[in-house]
């Protein structure tokens, strides 16, 4: 095979990188936060019956007002299904007010749910438990509701309920991570290359990775939960490898040209990273079909952003080096 | 055998080999894996506090809030703190029912009460606060062989004047004459004006009770203590029409597994199922607390507003728990701050254990994988079979440090173990290329190819750690379990498992 780095026109590898740039800036947008994130509740049940998806959402739906419902079946290894949604309406607007520390209507919203419970405390106290109790009964009450529909008993019921002040503490945490991660990283490298320009080439790939990543789940329709900060951190790690590995051949090495140099590193790299894939792909396949969620999101994740690292690692990050090497020929003649 | 006899003599190998003794099988075999939540099944609680806590704040409400979950009787709970605003509380309960009164139960405050003669003298509103100032008396002294501890605290004027009529002259003195025989009894969330009902056998059990609720050969007959609990006891061994009677429209207390709580509910508007984890039921029951004797003074009738509770025991480390017990009991109807419920999340058993299962099947899958993508690019078995070797080292060697460290295996953790061996691989993948790269054979022995090749896996590790650094010391949850086990497989991998495949496959390639 040719080798495409002696090509004159070596500097048109960057058009591909370059238009899968805009693709994912476009998913990244539409990229949805998870119920731990924004605050939520996710219900999930197995079921042996098979479930209609779309009678059970307007089931819910005309007996309860819930922002964003969302309802699927899942078949496979474990079938049942899920069912998702922000908070029932009115108790979104309690929540408001009770951020708004104006106790008196959340009291009022609240007794709805509860009836009168006679409690005693100051205002805001009763706001609170008010408040808790009537997100109890609702759930409860929607618990129930699902259980008769399907027929599937109570017990068997997973629910997760997350409030939204914590998953706003959720979400900057996850920022924070992810920029101390990626500090952290950049020190690593410099320090490894010395080189700005270099240093430059390796950590564009671990963004350009991480925001495959993360674009994926916009395509893909994954909501961003705390889970899926695992694959992101990991992508930024992970993809580091193949670009360190290729950029110290082709810097450090002395046979051949820097071309040549780049493209034998191409069978090694690109064995590192489809092992990486196929382990991630198999864990994907079986994780889907036992309807294990959080693997199952993690692994495809992960074998986008990979994908998204041959990119950037044998597109990018070999034509900024050698543009380097040939910038630092020139001036030495 | 001359090939692993050489093989032997090499020092990464042996240390590869003590590990997994020491690391591996060691302690698998001896403590075994803890599996998180995601397989066992369970709920997690994360409670939200409204504001920061210094840590010794933060260990006065995990003590409250373990207390109070104590006292509702449930079993397997761990509360923990995630950060300074949050704890985390996790049980074994998976019940809908159960976990929403587990949810209103750590949502609301603690209900404080001392009752004296089946009357309530004192409640967690009358205290103002615990003095917890040794200058004030609080703390632990001995005396003449035994150890007294003594808890004072600030009641109302209200409060005060009310409790001195309730005891005024109820004494009579006990041999040393520093307490009374009478006792005051102490709850947390004690029901209602409610029905205790028990069958004959667990009534026989437990006639008497000692008054330390262990050991003490000074006891108190179960009727009494249910009298002076202000509640009823009933004992049957059927459903029959007197007991009915007995608990129509009432609040009944039952043993977990002793009567049908369905049966119940048709006659009582409210039972209540509490499972045994005091020495005696009737404890967990009626959530009794403790037993407090009466002083002389205090039952001279001056209303005394800064009254202290005493007692004796025999070690100095018997004393200090009740010291800190009694603390606590009087300060769980007030947490020093107000808290929410951030998140509730169950997982059924039956989920958990298919989990498990998939999990490890998945595992093995992606292990095939690798495999046959080695295979594919080499087709060497020779270069293929170390790669299997030194993962499969790694993976049991990461589970055996999770053991040590006694972290639970969870489902993302099964992610972290399977990107810490994919990371493995790569490694690996470095090293052979590096050893079989034609342009420097003549140049560089095979030892010198590997030296090279680490410079390179120590700065792709190096990324790695770096990457999951910060999700350690971050309030993630769940996350934290992901980079332990991907940082712990990346170390495994450096120190241990890549020296011995690199000699392997040097002594290969001679």
């Amino acid at each position: 095979m040719r080798n495409i780095y002696e090509s004159k026109h070596y500097k048109l590898l960057l058009i591909i990188p370059i238009i899968l740039l805009f693709v994912m800036a476009y998913y990244s947008t539409q990229v949805k936060f998870g119920i731990d994130l924004q605050g939520g509740i996710l219900l999930t049940a197995p079921s042996n019956t098979s479930i209609d998806a779309v009678q059970l959402q307007s089931q819910i739906s005309s007996n309860f007002d819930l922002e964003e419902l969302n309802v699927r079946t899942t078949s496979g290894a474990t079938p049942g299904f899920y069912i998702e949604f922000i908070g029932e309406k009115s108790l979104l607007t309690a929540q408001e007010h009770l951020e708004a520390k104006d106790y008196q209507k959340v009291i009022d919203i609240s007794k709805k749910f509860t009836g009168d419970l006679n409690l005693s405390g100051d205002l805001a106290t009763q706001a609170d438990n008010y408040f808790s109790k009537a997100r109890e009964n609702f759930k409860n009450n929607l618990v129930s509701f699902i259980s008769q529909q399907t027929g599937v008993d109570r017990a068997q019921f997973s629910v997760n309920d997350t409030g939204p002040s914590l998953g706003a503490y959720f979400l900057g945490q996850a920022r924070t991570a992810i920029i101390i991660a990626f500090i952290l990283i950049a020190i690593l490298i410099f320090y490894y290359f010395k080189t700005p320009i270099v240093s430059f080439a390796v950590m564009q790939s671990a963004a350009f990775d991480a925001l495959m990543g993360y674009a994926a789940l916009g395509a893909v329709g994954i909501p961003l939960s705390l889970a899926m900060i695992a694959p992101l951190l990991m992508l930024i790690g992970y993809s580091v490898d193949t670009d360190i590995m290729l950029t110290d051949r082709m810097l450090k090495r002395k046979e051949g040209t820097p071309a040549i140099r780049a493209k034998s590193a191409i069978s090694t790299g690109l064995t590192m990273t489809f092992a990486a894939i196929g382990a991630m792909l198999s864990l994907f396949i079986v994780s889907s079909y036992a309807n294990i969620t959080v693997l199952s999101h993690i692994s495809l994740i992960l074998v986008i952003g990979l994908f998204g690292d041959i990119m950037a690692t044998w597109c990018t990050n070999v034509v900024l080096v050698l543009w380097h090497l040939e910038r630092k020929a020139k001036k030495v003649v | 055998m001359s090939f692993l006899g050489e093989l032997w003599k090499e020092r990464s190998i042996k240390i590869l080999i003590l590990a997994i003794v020491l690391l591996g099988l060691l302690p698998l075999g001896l403590k075994g894996l803890q599996f998180g939540m995601d397989f066992t099944g369970g709920t997690l609680i994360q409670v939200k506090l409204d504001k920061k806590l210094e840590p010794l704040e933060m260990q006065t409400v995990l003590n409250v809030l373990q207390t109070r979950l104590n006292a509702y009787g449930l079993k397997d709970i761990s509360v923990k703190p995630a950060g300074q605003e949050y704890i985390i509380v996790a049980i074994a309960e998976t019940n809908p029912q159960s976990v929403n009164q587990l949810q209103s139960l750590l949502g609301q405050q603690g209900k404080f009460e001392a009752l004296f003669n089946g009357k309530i003298v004192l409640s967690g509103t009358d205290i103002i606060s615990v003095i917890s100032d040794p200058q004030k008396g609080y703390g632990v002294r001995g005396v003449s062989g035994n150890y007294e501890w003594i808890v004072p605290f600030l009641l109302t004027n209200d409060a005060a004047n009310r409790f001195a009529q309730a005891v005024v002259g109820q004494c009579t003195p006990l041999t040393g004459g520093e307490q009374c025989k009478e006792v005051v009894y102490m709850f947390i969330d004690r029901p209602d004006n409610a029905v205790i009902l028990v069958n004959q056998s667990m009534y026989d059990a437990e006639k008497n009770i000692p008054e330390d609720f262990e050991t003490s050969t000074s006891t108190i007959s179960i009727d009494d203590l249910v009298k002076n609990s202000a509640e009823e006891l009933v004992v049957s061994n059927f459903l029959d029409n007197a007991t009915i009677a007995k608990i129509q429209n009432r609040t009944v207390v039952i043993a977990e597994g002793s009567f049908d709580q369905k049966a119940l509910e048709q006659y009582a508007p409210k039972v209540i199922v509490k499972s045994k984890t005091a020495k005696f039921w009737i404890i967990n029951g009626l959530n009794l607390e403790n037993i407090v004797h009466l002083t002389p003074g205090i039952t001279a009738g001056n209303p005394i507003t800064q009254p202290s509770i005493t007692g004796r025991s025999s070690s100095i480390e018997d004393a200090v728990k009740e010291l800190n017990r009694v603390n606590i009991l009087l300060k769980s109807g007030k947490l020093p701050v107000s808290v929410s419920i951030g998140s509730v999340s169950t997982i059924s058993p039956a989920l958990g254990a298919d989990f498990l299962k998939y999990s490890a099947i998945a595992g093995a899958f992606a292990g095939l994988a690798i495999v046959m993508i080695i295979f594919i690019r080499y087709r060497n078995i020779k270069i293929a079979s170390p790669i299997i070797l030194t993962s499969f080292s790694e993976v049991f060697l990461i589970l055996g440090m999770a053991s040590i460290i006694g972290w639970q295996i969870d489902l993302v953790s099964v992610a972290g173990i399977v990107a810490a061996v994919g990371t493995g691989v790569d490694y690996q993948i470095i090293i052979i290329d590096e050893i079989l790269r034609k342009e420097q054979e003549a140049v560089l022995s095979t030892a010198a190819k590997i030296k090279k090749a680490f410079s390179i896996i120590f700065m792709a590790a190096g990324t790695i750690i770096f990457a999951m650094f910060p999700l350690i010391f971050l309030g993630l949850g769940s996350l934290k379990g992901f980079a332990i086990t991907t940082i712990l497989g990346v170390l495994i991998g450096l120190f241990i498992t890549r020296p011995a495949y690199a000699t392997i496959v040097r002594k290969m390639t001679q």
